[in-house]
């Protein structure tokens, strides 16, 4: 498990950015610990990863806009 | 063999050959006494393990997506069969029970597999790796949590045993995370030919897989792998090809799960 978040830390600043590994680490233990003491200690891993998709996603939708401006992503398929 | 047909269909048979072959010299030696206890009770997970690599081979192999996930699909089918299994233990004979909740198992592995796979199949390299992972371990996290009884109002989910609230006579199948238990003790009558159902299930899937690969849609798949844009601008629907191929590969990896499930004995 902690190598599985080393690695999803590293992913969350952007592979091969070291300064963004490190933000990305700190930013991913605090969600952690945050929902662990406000919303579910069970649940608290799910939260985290729940919270990565929903950063990478709109990660890459924005990148997606910013190449072709005024073209709306075809959802579904 | 026919002097007619193609390469493909020589090799797809000796494929199957061979897995008939392992089979017939597993069933001698076992019938003769030469198989240790310890090889026996490998043999089944030996199936799944096949099972679950060929799965895993279409979408990483074929489609060129490496996806970390694929343990969270066979846990789905797992979980999803072991509960029909359970609940319509007493309605139905084992044969026709197990074929059921082996389909149950592939379709809501699938359903899961289409779900995940809308969103993951946007992302390239690292990201689609990273998100796969990342839904495999929510699947597991969820899971743990996960309690289910049934009793005569019908199934009761709650996140803990206490908030389950059945009646008295109805028993939990799903513990959290102690998970689902004696799913193997409810096929008793047929424990002793799970091995000969693990090694028809690789031969099905192996028919699948490779029916698929030399199909129209399998070329597809394999020149999207190859070259996105050359994909695409000969007009082939690179997403839908991938959720094809990702779609199908979290069935299969359902059915893995199912056998799994069904050969724990504890």
């Amino acid at each position: 498990m902690p190598g599985i978040k080393a690695f999803v830390a590293a992913v969350f600043g952007g592979i091969g950015s070291i300064p963004g590994a490190m933000v990305g680490g700190i930013l991913l233990g605090v969600i952690e610990i945050f929902s662990k003491a406000y919303i579910s200690s069970q649940v608290a891993d799910a939260i985290v990863f729940a919270v990565l998709i929903i950063v990478l996603l709109g990660k890459t939708i924005w990148s997606v806009r910013q190449e072709h401006p005024g073209e709306s992503m075809r959802w579904p398929i | 063999m026919k002097k007619n047909m193609n390469k493909t269909t020589k090799n797809n048979f000796i494929t199957y050959g061979m897995v008939i072959a392992i089979f017939v010299v597993v069933q001698i030696l076992s019938s003769t006494g030469n198989l240790s206890r310890l090889l026996t009770g490998l043999l089944v997970p030996i199936c799944v393990y096949i099972i679950a690599s060929l799965s895993l081979n279409l979408v990483v192999g074929y489609s060129g997506e490496l996806s970390l996930g694929h343990a969270g699909f066979m846990c789905v089918g797992a979980y999803s069969s072991a509960l029909f299994s359970h609940v319509t233990s007493d309605v139905l004979p084992s044969v026709p029970r197990l074929i059921l909740a082996l389909l149950v198992g592939a379709a809501v592995a699938a359903v899961f597999g289409v779900l995940i796979g809308i969103p993951v199949l946007r992302l390239r390299g690292d990201y689609l790796a990273i998100v796969t992972l990342a839904f495999g371990e929510i699947i597991k996290n969820l899971i743990n949590i996960l309690y289910v009884g049934v009793d005569d109002k019908g199934l009761h989910v709650a996140t803990s045993a206490a908030n389950l609230k059945l009646d008295p006579g109805g028993k939990q199948i799903i513990k959290g995370a102690l998970g689902v238990s004696g799913t193997a003790t409810l096929y008793k009558d047929i424990k002793d030919y799970f091995f000969l159902i693990g090694v028809i299930l690789v031969l099905v899937v192996l028919f699948i897989i490779q029916n698929l690969v030399n199909s129209r849609s399998g070329r597809a798949i394999t020149s999207t792998r190859d070259n996105r844009i050359a994909a695409e601008s000969i007009g082939i629907n690179v997403t839908k090809n991938k959720l094809l191929a990702f779609t199908i590969s979290a069935a299969i990896a359902g059915v893995a799960g199912v056998l799994y499930a069904h050969n724990l004995s504890c």
